[in-house]
């Protein structure tokens, strides 16, 4: 029954809960600068995507990078390069799958 | 000191705890400025949100606007709660920045009465999110088989007929199914959203989410945000509850969330 439970916070809820909401929905008050995202539905699919492929490597174990300090700032850029042209790709097949 | 990143607005309400959630950079203080009646809750950030970086982050860097969001999010959470008590406040959208105090100042002047009204009319009400999804289609299909008497009808006269007649016979009654299916799904969706409005002074009917942005195997059939009198949020919860229950027989289940900052019902 998991799934029946009703959550009271919205803690629980999901990120895509979330930035459905603080993305699209709200207030939008003319300040001085505004800062322009990207279109929502997109960022939200990168954002799963990007969080799913960091568990994956973890449960993997690969996740040397979290506990080599010297290493992790050269890995992290080229981790992070590796894993956009990933998303890129992904959100791509996504696009057109659709 | 650097830009004013706004998070919500709030009435003046006095002998509420500072908020201890970080700003939107990670670093600076959250803090109130009075304005008349009302409440801005603001952060300073030397961020620099109008650089051609941080527009160009915003377009393309996933970490940064998911790290933003949730960090906005944080604060207007935070900024709602006493006690266990959760105030009425207007939540703006990601990315409303300010020069200066007196940039936001204006703007509130300028604002002011909408913004009143806005509060107005959340005052003592809650948001709340209800999601329905459905678990299992073939499981909804097989039911309709059972039960759904224009089926049932339909299938005795495939019975009755001579093999080749019933070959054509099966199509029509594929498309039948289909249909029966739809309406079922309308239905128990309708029963759902009407049941839950009864406990609500409002409601919003928003986008389902598909399964890339949800995460979940199942499929999203309904997502609905309700603004309800606090006195009534537990007859709320409870007949969520009971219809969850009803609907797992049906391979549905009910997801509720809240309180939220209501970001569905403060539009001017």
């Amino acid at each position: 029954m998991a799934q029946a439970q009703i959550m009271h916070s919205t803690e629980a809820a999901g990120l895509a809960e979330i930035l459905e909401r603080v993305l699209d929905k709200g207030i939008v008050i003319a300040g001085d600068i505004k800062i322009q995202i990207a279109d929502v539905e997109l960022l939200t699919i990168k954002i799963r995507l990007m969080i799913a492929s960091v568990d994956k490597a973890k449960e993997m174990g690969i996740d040397w990078w979290e506990h080599d300090s010297y290493l992790s700032s050269k890995a992290k850029e080229v981790e992070n390069q590796r894993k956009i042209e990933e998303l890129e790709a992904a959100v791509e097949k996504l696009k057109n799958g659709a | 000191m650097g830009e004013l990143y706004l998070y919500c607005l709030r009435e003046n309400i006095e002998g509420i705890p500072t908020i201890s959630a970080k700003g939107i950079d990670g670093r600076e203080e959250v803090f109130i400025i009075p304005y008349q009646e009302l409440e801005a809750i603001v952060s300073n950030s030397s961020e620099g949100f109008a650089s051609e970086e941080i527009q160009k982050k915003a377009k393309e860097d996933v970490n940064w606007i998911r790290e933003k969001a949730l960090a906005h999010e944080r604060v207007i959470e935070e900024a709602m709660s006493k006690g266990n008590k959760a105030l009425s406040l207007i939540p703006m959208r990601f990315g409303a920045v300010f020069k200066d105090r007196m940039s936001l100042e204006n703007a509130l002047n300028r604002d002011y009465s909408m913004i009143k009204e806005a509060l107005e009319r959340i005052h003592g009400k809650q948001e709340w999110s209800a999601k329905v999804y459905l678990k299992n289609k073939e499981f909804l299909e097989q039911m309709v088989k059972e039960t759904n008497e224009v089926i049932k009808q339909k299938e005795e006269e495939i019975a009755s007929l001579p093999e080749g007649m019933a070959f054509f016979m099966e199509e029509e009654l594929k498309e039948a199914v289909s249909k029966e299916v739809d309406k079922e799904l309308n239905n128990i969706i309708n029963v759902i959203s009407e049941s839950l409005k009864k406990h609500a002074v409002d409601s919003i009917k928003g986008k389902n989410l598909g399964r890339e942005l949800t995460g979940k195997k199942e499929l999203m059939v309904l997502n609905v945000a309700y603004l309800i009198l606090e006195e009534k949020v537990e007859h709320f919860k409870k007949a969520a509850d009971d219809l969850n229950q009803n609907i797992q027989t049906k391979g549905f289940y009910l997801e509720c969330s809240g309180p939220w900052p209501a970001y569905n019902f403060t539009s001017y």
